[in-house]
C-alpha cells in the first residue's frame, strides 16, 4: 500500500534532457512564404537530442496535474490526448521510452515552457533535419530524400531505436512520428489574418502564400501538409514533439 | 478558439502544385441539406462494394437521401506475386470501393480517415459540382471523420481521388474509385456488371522484384511506371479471380482509370463492344474494338458474350500487358456455337516451297 502511494505520488524519475548545441548558419528552406524566397539565416539554438519520450511527459504530466488527460480542457487537446497510456498518469511501461505522441501542440508547448525551452521553429526543425548521419545538408541526394517519404511511419528511417544520429548529433527526426513545430500555425503570418470564407483566403494565398523552391522534396510538402491540417488542440497517433532552447 | 490561419497553408500548397486551390474549410456544421432531406424520406445507408462487384441498381423511382461511408485505410498489400506496395486506399482496396447512386440524390458523404493513417487525407468526387468536388469539405485527419453533402445533378460513371498534397503521390498509391450516377430511369438491364479500373504504378525496384517496394517519385514524374494494373494487383483477375459470364449473357463493364499518368487504351481480345458510353457520358458508340480510357476518366461498357472461352482485357498499349502486368480475363463458359466461332478447322502445312512452277 505504502508502497502504491508512493508510486502513485512520487514523479517518475526523468533524467535531464539533452540538449546539442546547433551553429545557426544560412540555410535556403525548402518552403517559401511572406514574401521570403527561403533564404533564411537561423540563428545558434539548442535542439533536444531525441523527441520527448512517454517517461519525460508523464514526470511533466505529474508536476503539472491539469494535463492529465483526464483534466486537460477539451479546448487545449481533443478527445485523442495520451489516449495511447495505461493509465491518465502513466504510459504502458513498454513504451515509456518511446516518443510521446497524442500530444497536443498546447500541452507540447506547456512542456517545452516548464523545461524553460520552448517548440523549434519550423526554419530550426528544418535546418536540423536537412541533415543525414553524415552531411549537415542531404537534401540534394535523391536516395535519401525518397527514404524520407516514408516519414511518420514505422519505415521511417529513424524509426528504430538504433537508427544513428544525424550529423549535428540529432536523433530521431525522421521517425515513426511527425513533430509539432511551435509556429506551424503561422507560417503564413499573423493568425488573425485569416480571410472570411469568401475568398479572401485565396487573395491572401496569392499574395503571400507560400510555395516550394523544390517541389520534388515530397517527404517537407508531405510535412507541411500534415501540419497544415492540425488545430492546436488535435493530437495524432503519430505526432509528437521536442524542444529548443534560445541561445544568445 | 479561432480557427488559425495554417489552413492557408494547405491551400498554399495546393497551388503551389497546380491543383486547383479550394476556397474554404468547411467550418460550419450546419446542414443545408436538412430541410429538403425531410422530403426526401428516410436516409438510405448507400452499399459500397469492393472490386470487381458492383452494387445493385438503385431501382428507385424516385431521388432519396443517400448516406456514403467510406473509410481511408493505408495497407500493405501485394501488387505482384512476390512483391508488396504500402497503398493508401479508400475503403481497403484499390480502386476504392464503388458508389452507386441515382441523378437528383441527395448525398450526405461521410470520409473517415482511420486511426493508424499516418497522415490526412481528403476526397475529391468528379461527380460533384461545387467547389474542389468535395475535398476541402473532407480534409480528414488520422482517426478523424468529416461529413459533407452534395446533389447528384449529372448523370455519369465518374472518378473519385484523393486530393491531398501531394496529390500525385495520394493517386500513385492508389486513391481513386468509382461512383455511378445513374440516370432516373436507370441503366438497361444486364446480366452481369463488373468494376475494372487501370492505374499505373512507381515503385523503386524493376517489375518483378521481390519485397516490399516503395514509391520512386523520380519514375512517377518521368511517367515510367514499374506496373499498369488493373484492379492494383497483378493476378487480380485472372485465375480464382476472373471475371464470369455464361455465353449469351449481357456484361456491363464500368471502366475507370485512375491514372496518375497513362491513358489506357483499353480492349478486351475476342469481343466487341456493343456499346460504350465514351468518357462514363450519357452518349454512346456502337460496335468498338478499343476505347480510350483518360487518367481521372471512366468508359461504361457492354456486350453480349456469344460464344465461350476466354477473354483477355487488356490496355491496348500492349507492352505495357505482357511487361507491366495489364492483364485481366473474363472466362465465358456455356455451348460452343460454330456457326459465330469454328475454333482451329484445320493445320496443315504449305507444299514445299522452292521448285514451283511459278
Amino acid at each position: 500500500m505504502l508502497g502504491l502511494v508512493l508510486l502513485a505520488t512520487s514523479p517518475p524519475a526523468a533524467p535531464a534532457a539533452t540538449y546539442v548545441e546547433i551553429a545557426g548558419g544560412a540555410f535556403r528552406s525548402t518552403i517559401r512564404y511572406e514574401g521570403n524566397d527561403g533564404n533564411s539565416a537561423v540563428a545558434n539554438f539548442a535542439l533536444m537530442q531525441h523527441a520527448v519520450s512517454n517517461r519525460e511527459f508523464q514526470a511533466f504530466v505529474m508536476q503539472h496535474p491539469q494535463w492529465r488527460r483526464d483534466r486537460v480542457p477539451a479546448l487545449f487537446a481533443d478527445s485523442g490526448y495520451l489516449s495511447h497510456w495505461q493509465a491518465a498518469d502513466a504510459p504502458d511501461p513498454l513504451d515509456a521510452d518511446a516518443p510521446a505522441i497524442h500530444v497536443s501542440w498546447f500541452a507540447a508547448d506547456a512542456y517545452c515552457k516548464a523545461q524553460q525551452a520552448r517548440l523549434p521553429d519550423w526554419a530550426e526543425w528544418e535546418y536540423v533535419a536537412a541533415a543525414d548521419p553524415l552531411r549537415r545538408d542531404a537534401r540534394d541526394d535523391p536516395t535519401r530524400r525518397s527514404r524520407l517519404f516514408a516519414d511518420g511511419t514505422p519505415h521511417a528511417v529513424d524509426a528504430g531505436r538504433d537508427a544513428p544520429g544525424n550529423a549535428y548529433g540529432i536523433h530521431g527526426l525522421h521517425g515513426a512520428s511527425w513533430e509539432w513545430v511551435g509556429d506551424f500555425s503561422t507560417l503564413l503570418g499573423d493568425s488573425d489574418k485569416r480571410g472570411g470564407d469568401d475568398g479572401d483566403r485565396l487573395q491572401f494565398c496569392g499574395a503571400t502564400g507560400l510555395s516550394f523552391n523544390n517541389r520534388d522534396d515530397y517527404a517537407v510538402l508531405k510535412r507541411v501538409a500534415l501540419l497544415s491540417a492540425m488545430q492546436p488542440r488535435s493530437t495524432l497517433g503519430n505526432l509528437g514533439f521536442r524542444c529548443a532552447r534560445s541561445r544568445p | 478558439m479561432s480557427r488559425v490561419s495554417h489552413h492557408l497553408l494547405f491551400y498554399a500548397l495546393a497551388g503551389a502544385l497546380g491543383i486547383g486551390a479550394p476556397v474554404a474549410i468547411a467550418a460550419s456544421s450546419h446542414d443545408a441539406a436538412t430541410d429538403k432531406a425531410a422530403a426526401l424520406g428516410e436516409p438510405i445507408k448507400a452499399v459500397l462494394t469492393a472490386p470487381p462487384l458492383v452494387p445493385p441498381p438503385t431501382n428507385r423511382t424516385a431521388p432519396a437521401k443517400v448516406v456514403v461511408e467510406l473509410e481511408v485505410v493505408e495497407k500493405e498489400m501485394p501488387i505482384s506475386t512476390g512483391v508488396t506496395y504500402n497503398f493508401w486506399t479508400f475503403g481497403g482496396t484499390v480502386p476504392g470501393s464503388f458508389i452507386r447512386v441515382r441523378q437528383g440524390d441527395t448525398v450526405e458523404f461521410n470520409l473517415k480517415n482511420a486511426h493508424d493513417s499516418h497522415m490526412p487525407h481528403n476526397i475529391d468526387l468528379h461527380a460533384v459540382t461545387g467547389t474542389g468536388g468535395g475535398a476541402e469539405a473532407t480534409f480528414t485527419l488520422p482517426g478523424h471523420q468529416t461529413k459533407f453533402t452534395f446533389k447528384a445533378m449529372n448523370p455519369g460513371l465518374y472518378v473519385y481521388h484523393c486530393a491531398m498534397p501531394p496529390v500525385g503521390m495520394h493517386i500513385a498509391n492508389g486513391m481513386y474509385g468509382l461512383i455511378l450516377v445513374e440516370p432516373p430511369q436507370g441503366l438497361p438491364k444486364v446480366d452481369k456488371e463488373y468494376y475494372v479500373m487501370q492505374g499505373d504504378f512507381y515503385t523503386e525496384g524493376k517489375y518483378g522484384e521481390p519485397g516490399l517496394q516503395p514509391f520512386s517519385l523520380e519514375k512517377a514524374i518521368d511517367e515510367h511506371p514499374t506496373y499498369v494494373l488493373f484492379n492494383g494487383a497483378e493476378g487480380s483477375l485472372t485465375g480464382d479471380k476472373a471475371l464470369s459470364a455464361h455465353a449469351g449473357e449481357t456484361v456491363r463493364l464500368f471502366v475507370g482509370n485512375g491514372g496518375p499518368n497513362l491513358v489506357s487504351s483499353f480492349h478486351v481480345i475476342g469481343e466487341i463492344f456493343d456499346k460504350v458510353y465514351t468518357e462514363g457520358g450519357s452518349k454512346y458508340q456502337e460496335n468498338v474494338q478499343t476505347t480510350l480510357v483518360p487518367a481521372g476518366g471512366s468508359a461504361m461498357i457492354e456486350f453480349k458474350t456469344d460464344v465461350p472461352g476466354n477473354y483477355i482485357l487488356v490496355d491496348h498499349s500492349i507492352f505495357r500487358t505482357f511487361h507491366k502486368g495489364t492483364l485481366g480475363i473474363l472466362k465465358v463458359d456455356g455451348e460452343k456455337d460454330a456457326s459465330v466461332y469454328t475454333g482451329q478447322q484445320s493445320s496443315m502445312e504449305l507444299p514445299p516451297a522452292g521448285k514451283s512452277g511459278h
